[in-house]
């Protein structure tokens, strides 16, 4: 089975079913749309929108969508229904913070943007983090549901380095069990494989 | 087990679940709170949010991971994984657009901006969606989404069709005829139409300080 990703040459909503995939240990194709082929390639996407997983010659659309489709297919999901549904609930949850991180990203005023940043570092990360943070000490061990790896500890890994990167340094200093978690993710030897050949 | 569905008063974010109960015959409760009670009972909440769906005691958060969990115990989600993964995907592309009529709806402090988010909904992004969905219902073929048999998908976004010709034209379907009779194909469904008969919900006219 062939599997190849389509998505633009940069981490956004790729990176994180980039990392599932390497902890799957799939080979795949990485297919990085430059921006300025995109508006030749929309069209032929289902939904004129990336990312887009290609199995074989079938294709799949949406990223949340995606990473479920290979967490189920390759166990990283949990060891039953309601665990895999709180895979789903934490993922859709720091998905919502990360919509809110994108109007900031892309702000292109300044002004709007520090403004934007402020209430993202005050306000929305609080709101999302301290639960989240609570959440991981609650369940234990490394990881935030059940006692093994899914899906959900990578993409919310994935958006916690994004938000380390690109906001604040210091984005999780409160938020102690959450960093553990993440550095649990990026030391998974596959995951440090895939970022060292990155 | 028993099934509670905490949410406000409305069809809103909860609808789904409901029609989804009333499609298996599944008993569950609605336990309603009130706008008034809302700020008392939110820190509570696992995200300060509703709707939740609670499980035996055990309470799940977030929309479609609702929707997701009883398709999946219910086994309303398709014959494969394929399938599985193409209910997630157009409920997931069709939730971006809901996701933006809540924005401009209820949220949009602005005029002006509503104004124009509005108009841009109307003229193309909604189109856009209902276009794709029309040619994937089409060859499809039969009367839903994925597959042969009804899906939690069918439910969430016929759902979301009615939302949109409840709240902005009730004609927005005219130009798609395969999602008329997919939506109309859902809604005969004979528990579905008769949950829809009794429940006397409505979209028309949702109340804007619920969003």
């Amino acid at each position: 089975m062939s599997y190849k990703l389509t998505y633009f040459d940069f981490k956004g909503r790729g990176e994180a079913i980039r990392l599932l995939l390497a902890t799957a240990g799939v080979k795949f194709a990485d297919d990085r749309v430059k921006l300025e082929n995109w508006p030749s390639i929309k069209p032929h996407t289902p939904w004129e929108m990336v990312p887009v997983l290609h199995v074989g010659d079938r294709s799949l659309s949406q990223s949340l969508t995606i990473c479920r489709y290979i967490a189920r297919k390759f166990k990283l999901m949990g060891a039953n229904e309601w665990e895999a549904s709180k895979c789903d609930e934490y993922a859709e949850t720091i998905n919502d913070l990360y919509l809110e991180w994108i109007k900031f990203n892309f702000e292109a005023d300044p002004d709007k943007k520090a403004e934007l940043k402020n209430a993202f570092l005050t306000t929305l990360v609080p709101k999302y983090l301290i639960k989240l943070n609570t959440l991981q000490s609650n369940n234990g061990g490394n990881f935030l549901v059940g006692n093994t790896l899914t899906w959900a500890d990578i993409f919310v890994a994935d958006k916690l380095q994004t938000f380390e990167d690109t906001v604040d340094q210091g984005v999780l200093n409160e938020y102690p069990h959450l960093r553990k978690m993440k550095d649990a993710v990026f030391a998974e030897p596959r995951i440090k494989a895939y970022i060292e050949g990155r | 087990m028993t099934y509670k569905i905490i949410y406000f008063g409305i069809k809103g974010r909860a609808e789904a679940f409901r029609l989804i109960f009333s499609a298996l015959d599944v008993k569950y409760e609605d336990v309603i709170i009130k706008s008034a009670d809302w700020p008392g009972y939110k820190p509570g909440t696992p995200w300060g949010q509703l709707p939740i769906l609670e499980v035996d005691g055990q309470q799940l958060a977030q929309t479609s991971t609702i929707c997701r969990y009883l398709g999946h115990t219910f086994n309303l989600c398709g014959e494969t994984a394929w399938e599985d993964a193409k209910c997630d995907e157009y409920v997931d592309a069709t939730n971006d657009l809901i996701e933006e009529w809540i924005g401009f709806k209820f949220l949009e402090p602005d005029e002006a901006r509503k104004v124009e988010r509005k108009a841009k909904f109307v003229s193309t992004l909604i189109p856009n969606c209902l276009a794709k969905l029309e040619v994937i219902k089409e060859k499809n073929g039969g009367d839903f989404l994925v597959g042969k048999k009804l899906t939690w998908a069918d439910i969430n976004v016929a759902d979301k069709l009615a939302m949109l010709e409840g709240d902005i034209d009730s004609t927005i379907l005219e130009g798609y005829p395969n999602l008329k009779m997919f939506k109309n194909a859902v809604f005969s469904i004979p528990r579905i139409k008769a949950y829809i008969e009794k429940s006397g919900y409505t979209y028309v006219n949702m109340d804007p300080g619920l969003g």
